[in-house]
């Protein structure tokens, strides 16, 4: 595969990470906006009205703003782990925190699609010596083929688990429980694109299809 | 005037349902196209303002859907889109849209645009009783 290809693929799958999390952004921004307005409203009542405002109206507004600004606090912080996940191109990371940040970026992708993606707890601090930015592009790439195969109602769970020589490196799965799963999309997964990102990460690195997930072995 | 206000982040339509409801306005609010559906069959609303990203039914889907089933209901999308041209290729496909409002949404062009929509529908039938 053409380096050229490679880099688009890379331009695109940030494109579609960003494009994502504004649209999240925003619709805190559009919460926000609509409670501060509220509150507004409740004021402009109370002086034409000339009754006080009544503080559990208040209180209420101003916890859901709250709450919305801890909620964006937390998706700008993920986009930012993911825009410094490209500073280096290798880079030791925890395994689980990848596919932390890896779920809570692609959450709202998987739920538009009517299923659910959630990390299974497995072993603990499993380090492995990676590109994290090629990585979570694969793990993208998968994601999107599972989408493509299977229905609504589909459940997605990852998992980290330690390598299989003597615990050295780690491995990640990703396996789909889907009532409706198709067999024929015309999507092949891993395809050339994946194929390359593999060859890309550091180390020899093995991706293997199962009936329902793939596994992806790192050194 | 009756709205139905459809976006899969409860705490935004709840709140802008409650805000039109202060000016007067009967809104109704949905967290998810089926919720939509549902009060649809159950009430008659005059304009649905649906969020376009939805997971399970999509705004356009829940758009077409519902234009099937009532054909004399007017639409407004709103959208997280950042341009017009984005969301407008967004849209196409649902084979048109009277307006959409980009969040966060100022509720009195939300107003106005509403007001708008029912006078145009109702425009024909005053002509013909007026006839």
């Amino acid at each position: 595969m053409e380096q050229r290809v490679l880099e688009m693929e890379n331009v695109r799958f940030c494109g579609v990470v960003t494009a994502a999390v504004s649209h999240e952004i925003k619709n805190m921004l559009a919460i926000i906006n609509e409670t501060a307005g509220l509150l507004d409203d409740f004021t402009r009542q109370a002086e034409m009205a000339k009754v006080p405002l009544e503080p559990e109206r208040v209180h209420d507004s101003v916890a859901a703003i709250n709450r919305q600004v801890r909620r964006a606090d937390g998706v700008v912080r993920h986009l930012n782990r993911f825009a410094h996940s490209a500073d280096r191109e290798a880079e030791t990371v925890d395994l689980a925190e990848i596919i932390e940040l890896f779920v809570a970026l692609t959450a709202r992708r998987a739920a538009a699609c009517g299923a659910d993606i959630q990390v299974e707890p497995g072993a603990a601090a499993v380090k492995v010596e990676t590109n994290p930015f090629l990585l979570l592009h694969l793990l993208w790439r998968g994601l999107e083929f599972a989408l493509a195969i299977i229905g609504a109602g589909a459940r997605l769970r990852m998992t980290v688990e330690a390598g299989p020589d003597g615990g050295r490196g780690g491995q990640l799965t990703m396996r789909w429980h889907a009532p409706a799963a198709a067999d024929e999309t015309g999507i092949e997964f891993p395809g050339a694109c994946d194929r390359e990102l593999l060859a890309r990460l550091p180390g020899k690195c093995l991706l293997r299809r199962q009936h329902d997930g793939f596994l992806l072995v790192l050194p | 005037m009756r709205i139905l206000l459809v976006d899969d982040e409860e705490e935004l339509v709840s709140t802008l349902a409650e805000r039109l409801t202060l000016r007067g306005i009967d809104a109704d609010w949905a967290a998810s196209g089926e919720e939509a559906l549902a009060l649809a069959a159950q009430y008659k609303y005059d304009v649905a303002v649906i969020d376009l990203k939805m997971p399970r039914i999509s705004g356009i889907d829940l758009k077409k859907q519902l234009a099937v089933d009532h054909p004399r209901l007017q639409f407004i999308f709103m959208s997280g889109h950042g341009s017009a041209s984005t969301f407008r290729s967004g849209v196409d496909e649902a084979g048109g849209v009277d307006y959409f409002l980009f969040k966060p949404v100022d509720i009195n062009q939300l107003l106005s645009r509403v007001k708008e929509l029912v006078e145009r529908a109702s425009g024909p039938e005053w002509q013909t009783t007026n006839r």
